[in-house]
């Protein structure tokens, strides 16, 4: 029989997808290794030091991996990655944190690895004693310090416990009911080693606020809820109270000079906020308060010195909620040392299979430049020719014949350039909403459309970040810098919502320009994501075709 | 040959001297008789085992010649020798008249003698026994181990294609220059790091040239034929390998481990029993040093190389790059081998159902992926050298992956491919559909390079 993995000594295994034992084997793939790609039939997963340590903090061995990877790879294991695996499973446990005695925290561990953790620069700078069983620090200087250790590849685990937290009763609405996944979710968190603190990975729309809330319900202390933009926290207070019972009164958005209610909460652009004095007072008073629990909304999407800052409050549990462990600037290891090993993960295919989530397709469609456009692009920069091949007005056309086609769906149209989409939005007659629309028109918008009073908006790059705009089953996205991959992921994850058909996500490409080589970037990254992606000329995926001279002659709306 | 072909085929005066050495009361008239009742008693366990001890007692290096080989047929001259150590001729006759081998010319018309199959592998079983007695075993073995595989097979192939592909000159002495035997290394799987000098002979042909691993694949690819070290000065593959390039991965393993114990058992000189021997003893994990110390005279030391160094170095280790053994060390330092699934395949061919041994024609090797890499799973250089036309390797090793890209595209445009029959080419080796984005974007660069891309071409076109 075929094999299930090509191990290679990087820590890369290619994993095949079709073999018939994958989806048997795949939980005990995950505890050890990270789903990279997915592209069937390959699926690429990678062992790191941070993935060794998170199946070290579950109970694995490094026998036990090694005895997984020996018997379902098709050659031998490598032996530089055999020693990686035993040593790194090796570190955990060995360095741990405990409180001391005056607000100070001590580092033990053995000889060997407290030498190891002697050596760091920035542990060294902050030690406040050093003693030959131990190290002794600030308390304050908690997270520093599980941070610079863990960045320099040495994991600590947390002993040190949780401040005395105020108490806080609310139960789930009876209509409210938790899903499988979501519910192992929770118990894992919980359980997690009496540690109670980590991080739960969930695709987007599988319903990550939903499993933040039953934690903090099942916890019952006061908590504090860490999200990216304002609309998400909205989001958040407006979930609290469809889905619990809890007093209006005890859930609200932060407002500095008011005291806090038992569920605050906050974005983390406003606790990393200074003022003229370079004081960051919301982070001051937010820490003040005894919190049982805080939870970091997509925590994976966040620059990295905000989240170093937010997690600072070291003193209550940790819940970190994201749809990927990857991160653009490789910052993972900060992530796992702030808030804690991943604890439960589903990957969205899985969950796309149980009819939680709608399959997803990507549809490039290239559009002819129109003649005198194509003149301006080739006498244009490189910059211009980006703007030009963006507003190609014979994009309007196609985008009328897809909303044709999806007639009485609901459709988003994505665009970079807030001009030519401002054009297109008024040739459609439908919303556009851009940054710096007013957030109370924002909201009116996304909440006509949620109700489907309204089918198509125009979204800027705003769309970017966390908003529900459950109905959206097509997107047709007329321009984009196709720069970040996480702003693709967050894209699509749009269209990922439950109860919706399959979703087919556009994209239009002027056909010949620069934008169709960016375009090449951009569908290298949804395809490792396991999408299908499709390309095709515009006149020959639309049935009736689009008259390109017709195209040619569309006035520019500018 | 099985026991009752052996004694069915030996005349009455034979079987009649075997009942008489151990005792048999029954007709000695009959051939019928006899025969039944010498396979009665050789196929009561306690007696055989018994009489295989009393056999065997004092004559252990000769049992190791007999009866770990894979054959069972043998010429006088060789038996002769087998036997030398202890009694020769008159151990012949011996050994004939009890019953542990067969003359016989019926088979080729020559005078050969055989034992029986039944007999052998008894003989065999207690050998091993006996050998394993003080020795320390252990199933699960070291955490950490090196094994090989099949890497020494596929190395070749990518020395190969390194001098295909290049060009390298010869120092008057015939070696390759270090800038080109760095290059060769680093493209290998396994790391070996150039010579640092000190004495270096007896191991093969360009042994004091190139360090162990590299200097067998040479000598072996050197005598196969697969290269040449032209009177020009300069190294060059051999115009046509596609013999070797024929057979599959555990042939060409098999190829290379005969190689070896033709080239190594010159120094040393037990070098073939002691491979059987391990390839027997070793299905659990044993103890390096033990190991060593239970092989007793069979391991000698050779010029500069001390007993240890011999067994370590030159056999452990080669056996390791070959694949054929698995090496570790414990938490305590101690060191481990174990014999491989191909060992066991190469060296004990019935220790293992036979799998079949498909040729690599047949095989579909390449994953061809959305995002344009191509996976190759199996060795096969006729057609990666292919694929290489027309992709960049991205990643060598056990798996190789081809990034198929513009660039690429445009360059094996330019030597003369075609699109389309790269597009056949890769519809004939892959495992799984071509995806349908790459094939039309590579269409689309067939088109693209033949007319130039619009930002690319003037403004008077």
């Amino acid at each position: 029989m075929r094999a299930l993995l090509y191990v290679q000594n990087d820590g890369t295994l290619l994993v095949q997808s079709d073999h018939p034992h994958y989806e048997a084997l795949r939980p005990r793939l995950l505890a050890f290794a990270e789903l990279a790609q997915r592209m069937d039939p390959i699926h690429i997963y990678r062992i790191r030091p941070i993935s060794l340590w998170q199946a070290a903090s579950l109970g694995s061995t490094a026998r036990e991996i090694l005895t997984f990877l020996r018997d379902h790879a098709a050659h031998p294991v490598p032996y530089d990655l055999q020693r990686t695996i035993a040593q790194e499973v090796a570190k955990w446990g060995r360095l741990t944190l405990h409180q001391g005695a005056r607000e100070r925290i001590v580092l033990r561990g053995d000889p060997e690895s407290l030498a190891a953790a002697r050596v760091v620069p920035e542990v060294a700078a902050i030690t406040a004693a050093d003693r030959s069983d131990g190290l002794v620090f600030r308390a304050a200087h908690r997270a520093r310090v599980k941070r610079a250790l863990a960045s320099a590849g040495l994991p600590v685990m947390d002993h040190v416990g949780y401040q005395a937290a105020s108490a806080l009763s609310f139960s789930l609405r009876e209509e409210t009911r938790l899903r499988g996944y979501q519910e192992e979710a929770v118990r894992r968190f919980l359980r997690q080693g009496g540690e109670q603190s980590g991080v739960i990975v969930l695709p987007c729309g599988a319903g990550k606020t939903l499993v933040g809330i039953a934690v903090i319900q099942a916890l019952g202390w006061h908590a504090l809820v860490l999200t990216p933009s304002e609309t998400a926290a909205r989001q958040w207070q407006r979930e609290f109270l469809d889905r619990t019972d809890v007093r209006p009164e005890d859930v609200s958005l932060y407002r500095p000079g008011h005291p806090v209610t038992p569920v605050t909460i906050t974005t983390y652009q406003r606790v990393a906020a200074q003022d003229r004095r370079g004081r960051r007072r919301h982070l001051e008073s937010l820490t003040t308060h005894p919190w049982g629990i805080v939870v970091y909304d997509e925590v994976h999407m966040l620059p990295a010195p905000l989240f170093r800052l937010a997690a600072d409050l070291q003193g209550a549990r940790r819940l970190g909620l994201t749809a990927t462990l990857v991160r653009e600037d490789g910052a993972e290891a900060d992530v796992f040392s702030l808030i804690g090993p991943k604890c439960y993960e589903v990957p969205w295919k899985q969950l796309e299979e149980a009819g939680y989530l709608a399959a997803v397709r990507c549809v490039e469609l290239h559009v002819p430049l129109p003649a005198a456009e194509q003149g301006r692009y080739l006498s244009a920069g490189i910059r211009e020719q980006h703007r030009i091949a963006a507003a190609n007005p014979a994009k309007r056309g196609v985008v009328e014949a897809l909303l044709k086609q999806h007639a009485g769906e609901s459709v988003l149209i994505l665009g970079h350039y807030v001009e030519p989409l401002r054009a297109l939005a008024d040739a459609l007659g439908c919303p556009l909403v851009t940054g710096t629309t007013p957030q109370p028109e924002r909201e009116r918008w996304f909440e006509a459309f949620r109700t489907g009073r309204i089918r198509r908006i125009a979204l800027s790059r705003i769309a970017n970040t966390a908003v529900d705009l459950p109905c959206a089953s097509v997107a047709i996205q007329v321009s984009g810098l196709f720069g970040s991959r996480q702003e693709e992921a967050q894209r699509l994850g749009r269209l990922l919502r439950p109860q919706t058909r399959e979703g087919v996500f556009y994209t239009l490409v002027s056909k010949g320009t620069v934008e169709a080589r960016t375009a090449k970037h951009r569908q290298l990254y949804l395809v490792e994501q396991g999408y299908t992606y499709r390309v095709y000329d515009s006149h020959e995926y639309l049935p009736e075709g689009v008259d390109e001279d017709e195209a040619v002659g569309v006035p520019e709306h500018r | 040959m099985k026991l009752s072909e052996c004694l069915s085929t030996a005349d009455i005066n034979t079987l009649r001297k075997i009942s008489d050495h151990y005792g048999l009361t029954c007709s000695k008239h009959s051939k019928l008789a006899l025969l039944q009742e010498l396979l009665y008693a050789f196929r009561q366990g306690r007696f055989l085992d018994e009489a295989i001890a009393r056999w065997q007692e004092g004559r252990d290096e000769a049992m190791l010649r007999l009866c770990l080989e894979t054959r069972s047929r043998f010429s006088a001259e060789e038996l002769r020798g087998i036997f030398q150590s202890c009694g020769g001729e008159a151990v012949i006759d011996e050994a004939i008249r009890e019953g542990w081998l067969f003359p016989s010319s019926r088979y080729g018309g020559r005078l050969y003698y055989y034992i029986p199959d039944e007999l052998q592998a008894a003989m065999r079983r207690q050998l091993v026994a006996r050998f394993l007695r003080n020795l320390r075993r252990s199933q699960e073995g070291p955490l950490l181990y090196q094994d090989e595989g099949l890497a020494l097979v596929r190395d070749l192939d990518v020395f190969l294609e390194y001098v295909r592909h290049h060009t390298v000159p010869l120092t008057t002495g015939g070696s390759m220059y270090k800038r080109n035997l760095t290059q060769v290394l680093e493209l290998f799987e396994v790391q070996e790091t150039p010579l640092q000098g000190g004495w270096r002979f007896g191991y093969g042909r360009r042994f004091h040239d190139y360090p162990d691993r590299l200097a067998l694949l040479y000598d072996y690819a050197y005598s196969a034929r697969l290269i040449v070290e032209g009177e020009d000065g300069y190294l060059h593959a051999a115009e046509d390998c596609s013999d070797w390039y024929g057979l599959s991965e555990i042939e060409q393993a098999r190829a290379l481990m005969r190689f070896y114990i033709h080239l190594y058992r010159r120094p040393i000189a037990r070098l073939p029993q002691v491979v059987h021997l391990l390839a027997h003893t070793a299905v659990d994990w044993l103890d390096s040093a033990e190991t060593l110390d239970a092989l007793a005279h069979l391991v000698t030391p050779y010029y500069y190389d001390d007993r240890e160094q011999v067994w370590r170095t030159r056999i452990l280790k080669m056996l390791m790059h070959l694949g054929l053994i698995r090496i570790g060390q414990d938490e305590t330092g101690r060191e481990w081998f174990q014999i491989t699934k191909l060992g066991q395949q190469l060296i004990t061919p019935d220790a293992l159902p036979a799998t079949p041994d498909q040729t690599r024609e047949r095989q579909r090797i390449l994953i061809v992926q959305p995002n344009f890499d191509i996976v190759v799973t199996g060795d096969q250089p006729l057609v990666t050298n292919e694929l290489a036309a027309f992709t960049d390797l991205r990643q060598a090793g056990a798996i190789r992956v081809y990034r198929l890209s513009e660039a690429s595209v445009r360059r094996g445009m330019a030597s003369g491919g075609l699109v389309s029959a790269w597009l056949a080419f890769l519809h004939q080796h892959a495992q799984t559909p071509v995806p349908g984005n790459v094939e039309r974007t590579l269409l689309e660069w067939g088109r693209t390079q033949r007319e130039p891309e619009m930002g690319e071409s003037s403004l008077t076109s």
